[in-house]
């Protein structure tokens, strides 16, 4: 077993009339999703191995079968997010050269730009038509399964090149942590372009379950009713969705997702309340989150359920996966940069960019800031590059907005450190509000009682939107 | 005029208040001098003046910060800045 194809080819063999893909389109059986696969990667063979193909696609069985197909010919799929900008997808191809970019129809007007970078379109039913082989035959592997870029939160993309060893002992690790099964049905309301979807792709072919693929959360309902329809056993989605379940339409919520086994969560930070409302209100269900980068999937795994008091962590290091925390001076220490170190980190990015900066004897430097309490949980604190030197006093923003967040009538907030000639950095914070009474002085107010002085914000900006990535992550850079 | 003013010593006067929070109305105090205060550090210094840069649409220097010492340093440059 070396790739996740040859998961899909078993499972082929074990069940090949069991369901394995539902969208709003269709059902799709183990048996069809493979030999349409085959089908696909028959016509990559043209391309020398390695090449990277592009994949192009919202969350449907033509994603699966692209994704699948490029691996099965032994290239590598430079999965691209269908939320992309058109900016960050001229920088991607420009990066990643593929030699075809694979779409769909809904998608192909957003490659209208990429006209100047020369590079071959395909539509994939006319792909699938023209790719009648029925070879039989694997190809060698590439070493590499996918290249994925990751978000840009903080600086230009940078692709991180994922190993089949990578994604084969996530999944391991996934399966036997989460307790996944085949007769399992998995919801995921996700995109598989982002690690945390394609994980579960993943789980799903690994362990020979069902997936059902949602392209997105705008009718929450829809969701709910397709867990009832198919008698799903876990649920996929990241902490805004499952907020939002809670908030407006609880009642569905717990009525249609009391008989799940698992819920899992990830993305950004899982507020406190959410937890406890959902073990409350769940209780035969396991509540779970963990903690991964595109470059580390899955390095940790929290399972909330008996966990009373921490709520805040992302839990203890996976099975294989030894995390450090480390200080300025790069020693350990008790808050510091966390590294990850184990075969579910990739080994570098797409023609090495930043390597030398984020790897070091193996160890992946994240840019991630965290502390272990004394049981062995991993807490984060925030990003060690939006640290905020506020006259020699260190500000995680972090912990400025969770205060700032709980004042009544502010809907989000972000803390970034601005200059300030006295003190080198302030503390700025852009906050959105429903309550137009609200001012500045009663924020700065509510920050002074719940916050040391150098921590309070001293310029208050009230703003309609904050910058975001595709995947809800605030890009902070484009505030200081 | 007058209500103008009234207002400027009102709306200070509760930027004080927010400032410092361990401050009641009552003991409030135009003249008490910055060493009387138990937070008046080189943090409020630059709240309260940024606090009045927001608050009045105003623009001050270093120089101002620096003179301020008591709250009715802080009163006469607002009224000299509107």
């Amino acid at each position: 077993m070396n790739t996740i194809v040859d998961y899909l080819t078993v499972s082929k063999e074990k069940n090949p009339n069991k369901i394995a893909v539902i969208t709003k389109d269709g059902k799709y059986d183990y048996e069809t999703i493979y030999n349409s696969v085959v089908q696909f990667s028959s016509s990559l063979k043209r391309y020398r191995q390695n090449s990277v193909v592009s994949i192009f696609f919202d969350n449907s069985v033509e994603f699966v079968i692209s994704y699948l197909g490029v691996i099965r010919a032994g290239h590598i799929a430079h999965v691209i997010s269908p939320n992309i900008s058109e900016l960050n997808l001229n920088n991607q191809i420009e990066s990643a050269k593929p030699q075809t970019i694979i779409t769909s129809r809904d998608i192909m007007s957003k490659t209208k730009t990429l006209d100047s970078k020369n590079v071959e379109l395909n539509e994939f039913k006319e792909f699938m038509e023209k790719s009648t082989q029925n070879d039989q035959e694997n190809s060698i592997s590439s070493e590499y399964a996918a290249l994925i870029y990751t978000s840009g939160t903080t600086t230009i993309p940078k692709g991180s090149l994922i190993k089949h060893s990578n994604i084969l002992f996530t999944t391991e690790n996934i399966v036997k942590v989460l307790e996944c099964v085949s007769d399992d049905v998995h919801i995921v309301p996700l995109s598989l372009s982002h690690s945390f979807g394609l994980g579960c792709l993943h789980t799903s072919l690994y362990s020979g379950s069902t997936i059902i693929l949602h392209k997105n959360t705008i009718n929450p309902l829809d969701l709910l009713k397709s867990i009832n329809e198919y008698n799903a056993s876990t649920l996929a989605a990241v902490p805004p969705t499952l907020a939002k379940l809670l908030k407006n339409f609880r009642n569905d919520f717990v009525e249609n997702c009391k008989r799940l086994r698992l819920i899992i969560t990830n993305s950004t930070a899982v507020n406190e309340q959410t937890v406890k409302e959902i073990l409350r209100l769940f209780p035969l269900t396991k509540f779970a989150t963990y903690y991964g980068l595109t470059e580390a999937s899955r390095s940790t795994f929290m399972i909330f359920n008996g966990k009373s008091g921490k709520e805040n962590s992302v839990g203890i290091p996976a099975p294989g996966v030894e995390i450090k925390v480390v200080g300025d001076d790069g020693k350990e220490a008790k808050e510091g940069e966390i590294c990850i170190r184990g075969k579910n980190v990739i080994e570098r990015y797409w023609n090495n960019i930043r390597d030398k900066d984020k790897f070091e004897e193996g160890w992946l430097k994240t840019g991630d800031v965290g502390r272990f309490d004394e049981e062995g949980y991993l807490y984060l604190l925030g990003r060690k590059d939006n640290l905020i030197n506020v006259g020699g006093e260190k500000v995680m923003p972090d912990e400025i907005e969770k205060i700032v967040k709980s004042i009544s009538g502010i809907v989000d907030a972000v803390a970034v450190g601005v200059d300030d000639e006295l003190f080198g950095k302030i503390v700025k914070m852009f906050v959105i509000t429903d309550d137009p009474k609200l001012d500045s002085l009663t924020i700065m107010n509510y920050c002074i009682k719940n916050l040391e002085r150098y921590k309070v914000p001293t310029k208050i900006e009230f703003v309609k939107n904050l910058p975001k990535t595709e995947y809800g992550k605030v890009q902070r850079f484009l505030l200081r | 005029m007058l209500e103008k003013t009234s207002s400027v010593e009102d709306e200070l006067k509760k930027i004080f208040l927010t400032i410092f929070p361990d401050m009641t109305e009552s003991s409030f105090d135009w003249k008490k001098p910055q060493e009387h205060y138990a937070n008046w550090d080189s943090f409020a210094q630059l709240q309260l003046v940024t606090a009045v840069e927001s608050k009045f649409n105003i623009m001050t220097t270093p120089e101002d910060a620096l003179s301020i010492k008591t709250a009715e340093d802080l009163l006469k440059i607002v009224k000299s800045r509107i």
